[in-house]
């Protein structure tokens, strides 16, 4: 075999024309080239809120719990747990967004789904921390690894948890390969020890054809298995809940209705994610206009499918008004949360149900705004799922302070989610600068294949 | 003459009444050795102490004086059941009448702190058209528990004997126990600052009714154990005590007997003819405590006067 | 002479205020006998004092149990030789052997002291040794089911085994490329 051979074998998979590589090799390397003004802000700013959580979080462990934190004997779980289903929620972007789009040919995926990755992984690992920050006794994380009983559901979303997080960063990764191999070859100015991190990370990848071989399957089996898991992950998170004999979260269709949720949210946050990565690294070429189109589209169709598993779950219940579940479903729609609940309902689904069926709206921009409120409303309807329902056991609650008899998350804990938001961001943003966030082969690939509609309309 | 005779009856009297006053208190005293209380009970179990001059000497345990921080339960005491037991309870709901000695009791006992309660007394009213009553809950030791399926750290668990424990050492705070009570049973050490002092202050002290569980430290949970080194003695728990009604009988399944203190029956007849049921039994739970209906009530049903636990 | 006979007064009545300081009645002692008529078990409680037989005092009869003691049969008056019989349950929960401890007491009587007397009898049903709690869902570490123990354990194992074959895949692909660059060199 010729040099000439070799050269011939990488330029077949990674691009179309030689011009075309270079343009797109200098502008995906440009976030990862250069930190602007603006750039070095940003991460400034989450890094502050990460302090100040943990600061807040040093807090909470040094004074008494009773007084840092909210929480009481009756409602014992709080923004905490509706935080990590919330964060277990998002993770499960990566499965929709990377492998069901990809295993069922929709190629608008291809420059989408690195950053899906990158908040799949971002969002379990600070699933993990809001956990541990709801935990009494900290110190005492080890037992759960060397006394954990398989029969608990906190158990099996332990093993669950940590298989997702090992996939997810290996279905991140392996992608990345040849993506390393290019900004080893292409970047400089760069410190050495960056340098070198490419060097040992590309695994000596020289895009031999055996070599992408490997790489493919790799993928491919991953991205099957990924399916299952990311499901599994968020319906044993559902069963933490419904395992439970509580009336508000004994429901058979806890499981679905998460799930159908998370994609909803999935969807949701990337629409959001898009647009910041599309303006702030000026990747309008490959974040077009028809991607909004696909996702709000997208959309439309999980806020459709949240819409039905939440019929069945609050208004089939409603009919019947069983005594058991009378108190929660009547303080949801009649009572105290009313105001809450329909907000939610209406901004969190019937919002993202209608309004995206309008092409108008499905420009990059209204788009974006009707995302943001459907996350906004996604965070607070894991709250409406957790906590209103723990003021109405079974026994009624007597003869107790006023603060055991509801729950309004307390400084302490509201510092912690932000700073649990302000990690996840840190996270991703963090790796858009080491790494490009567009997956420059998986683009090409598609072209070369002779999917035309990764990036443009025919 | 008469003088003398008198001089010399005076004498005998004294010496006689002397003698005879002599006589009862010594045979009172000498009773009282031979029936009542010895001075120190030997205990039979041996502690190892140091010396003022520093040797180590076994000696009988009733000649150290009592901590109450020396009585702790071993890991492997804490899940040990007491052998040949089962214990159980009945409350008989028509002697309810919301007097809240047991509240008192068991708090003394445990040396807790209002507002945190392992037995509680809830006001309930099944319908609208029912009679309301006064309803003493507390954990009922399922034989099904649903706290210790799904504690992730066998913190909590079912012993042979029916009692659900909680290994202090080993709860990681998680909570899920207290999601998983449909009886909202448990109660968790937050770390109220009074109770954290008063804990501090006491942990020597041996209150009344003296139950040698101990509330948790900070981040764990807590709640009723059925007076667990109590009951293993044949010392009835707290709350069955102080009831001044008699409403709660504590006894041991297999011996099919109940008690309040006062009266005894047996478990089965007092069942079958006073109609127990248990609480919430379609929930699947199998509560170990039963409770006799509010039929032919001892005192009419009389409401609350007053607030309780208004205090953070 | 009067006065002797004072002080002997005074004597009786300090005997008298002695025994109503300790309480005390009439001194009776108690037996207890167990016989068996046809089918039933019948417990005899014999009751005399100072060598006379006591009638029409009430016998109340009970069982030792943990925490008090279990009322057996109704309180019975002693008849005309002193004797209270009693009927004795067969259904008396017991310890391992099936031995009760039964103690007949006499309380509150007018004319008689509190006494009792108890024996030993294997008449109580025997119960047996606890069992060891069986494999639930609500047991401890060790106790779960097997099937459950299994199937997680498969899945568990399945998944991970693929993650670890893609993660090998991952060094073939380093090895893999070590040796074109060998062959490049090569050439």
């Amino acid at each position: 075999m010729s040099i000439q051979d070799i050269k011939l074998d990488k330029t077949t998979y990674e691009t179309f024309t030689q011009e075309e590589y270079l343009v797109m090799k200098d502008e995906l390397l440009r976030p990862v080239q250069r930190i602007g003004k603006w750039g070095k802000i940003w991460i400034t700013f989450l890094i502050l809120i990460c302090l100040i959580g943990i600061y807040a979080y040093y807090v909470q462990e040094t004074r008494s719990k009773y007084v840092t934190v909210s929480l009481r004997d009756y409602t014992m779980w709080g923004v905490y747990i509706s935080n990590f289903v919330f964060f277990v929620a998002l993770s499960l972007i990566g499965v929709l967004m990377s492998a069901v789009l990809k295993l069922t040919h929709f190629e608008w995926y291809r420059p989408l789904s690195r950053i899906a990755e990158v908040i799949a992984v971002a969002a379990i690992l600070l699933a993990g921390v809001s956990i541990v920050a709801a935990m009494g006794r900290p110190d005492r994380l080890h037992f759960l690894f060397i006394h954990g009983r398989i029969q608990s559901p906190i158990v099996w979303d332990i093993i669950v948890i940590m298989t997702y997080i090992a996939t997810s960063l290996i279905l991140l990764f392996i992608p990345l390969i040849p993506s390393l191999a290019t900004c080893k070859n292409h970047l400089h100015n760069k410190p050495k020890w960056q340098m070198k991190m490419y060097e040992l990370l590309s695994f000596g990848w020289e895009g031999t054809a055996e070599q992408w071989k490997i790489l493919k399957r790799s993928i491919r089996i991953l991205t099957v298995l990924v399916i299952p898991l990311g499901v599994s992950i968020h319906t044993v998170t559902a069963w933490l809940f419904a395992t439970t004999l509580r009336s508000e979260w004994d429901s058979t269709n806890f499981g679905a209705y998460f799930v159908s949720g998370a994609f909803l949210l999935g969807v949701a946050g990337m629409v959001v994610a898009v647009f910041i990565f599309r303006k702030a690294y000026k990747l309008e070429h490959y974040l077009t206009p028809m991607h909004f189109d696909k996702l709000g589209q997208a959309l439309v169709l999980m806020a459709c499918i949240y819409i039905y598993f939440n019929v069945n779950e609050y208004l089939v219940p409603a009919y019947k008004m069983s005594g058991l579940h009378e108190n929660h479903l009547l303080n949801l729609f009649t009572g105290d949360e009313a105001p809450f609940y329909w907000s939610v309902v209406f901004f969190g689904m019937i919002v993202p149900a209608i309004l995206p069926l309008f092409k108008a709206m499905r420009k990059p921009l209204p788009l974006t705004i009707i995302s943001f409120i459907v996350v906004i409303a996604a965070w607070f309807k894991r709250y409406l799922i957790v906590i209103p329902g723990l003021s109405h056991p079974y026994l009624p609650i007597q003869d107790v302070p006023a603060s055991w008899k509801h729950y309004t998350p307390s400084l302490v804990e509201m510092t912690i989610v932000a700073a649990t938001f302000a990690a996840m961001m840190l996270i991703v943003t963090l790796f858009s600068r080491f790494f490009p966030i567009i997956s420059v082969w998986e683009v090409a690939e598609g072209k070369l294949e002779g999917k035309d509609e990764i990036i443009n309309y025919k | 003459m008469k003088e003398d005779n008198e001089n010399s009856d005076r004498r005998k009297f004294l010496k006689f009444s002397l003698l005879a006053g002599g006589a009862a208190i010594a045979t009172v005293g000498l009773q009282k050795s031979l029936v009542g209380e010895p001075a120190s009970k030997e205990t039979g179990t041996k502690v190892k102490v140091l010396t003022a001059d520093g040797r180590l000497v076994e000696i009988d345990s009733s000649h150290v004086t009592h901590h109450a921080s020396d009585d702790v339960f071993s890991k492997e005491e804490i899940r040990q059941g007491i052998e040949g037991r089962k214990f159980i309870r009945v409350i008989d709901l028509s002697r309810c009448a919301n007097e809240r000695k047991c509240v008192a009791g068991c708090q003394t006992a445990h040396k807790l702190l209002p507002p945190i309660e392992y037995i509680k007394v809830k006001k309930m009213q099944d319908s609208e058209l029912s009679a309301p009553y006064w309803f003493p809950t507390m954990c009922y030791h399922c034989d099904n528990p649903p706290c210790t399926k799904v504690c992730p750290v066998d913190a909590t668990f079912k012993r042979t004997d029916g009692i659900v424990a909680i290994d202090n050492d080993r709860c990681i705070g998680c909570k899920f126990c207290m999601a998983a009570c449909p009886y909202s049973a448990r109660t968790f050490n937050f770390g109220r600052p009074e109770q954290t002092k008063f804990t501090e202050a006491n942990k020597d002290s041996i209150p009344e009714n003296y139950c040698k569980t101990l509330y948790g430290p900070e981040g764990t949970v807590a709640k009723c154990d059925f007076c667990t080194d109590r009951s293993a003695q044949g010392l009835l728990p707290a709350c069955v005590v102080e009831c001044p009604n008699g409403a709660i009988f504590h006894g041991d399944e297999l011996e099919d007997t109940v008690t309040n203190g006062e009266d005894t029956y047996r478990l089965s007849e007092l069942l079958k003819s006073r109609a127990g049921y248990r609480q919430f039994e379609e929930l699947g739970t199998k509560p170990r405590v039963y409770y006799l209906p509010p039929v032919k009530r001892q005192f009419p049903f009389e409401d609350a006067t007053e607030a309780h636990n208004t205090i953070e | 002479m009067k006065l002797n006979r004072i002080f002997k007064l005074l004597f009786i009545l300090l005997c008298l205020v002695y025994g109503n300081l300790n309480g005390q009645d009439l001194e009776a002692t108690m037996k207890m006998e167990f016989a068996k008529d046809d089918s039933l078990n019948i417990c005899k409680v014999f009751v005399s004092s100072n060598d006379s037989v006591v009638k029409e005092v009430e016998v109340k009869l009970y069982v030792k149990r943990l925490f008090s003691l279990l009322p057996v049969g109704d309180a019975t008056a002693t008849d005309e030789d002193g004797m209270a019989t009693f009927e004795f349950p067969k259904d008396i929960p017991a310890d391992l052997n099936g031995k009760l401890l039964v103690i007949a007491k006499i309380e509150d009587d007018d004319n008689y002291a509190n006494t009792e007397v108890s024996g030993e009898i294997n008449w109580g049903t025997p119960r047996k040794a606890n069992a060891e709690l069986e494999r639930s869902l609500a047991g401890s570490r060790a106790n779960a089911p097997i099937y459950f123990i299994v199937v997680s354990n498969l899945i568990i194992f399945g998944i991970w085994g693929t993650l670890v074959y893609v993660v090998l895949q991952l060094f073939r692909i380093k090895r893999l490329g070590h040796s074109h660059k060998k062959t490049i060199s090569k050439n």
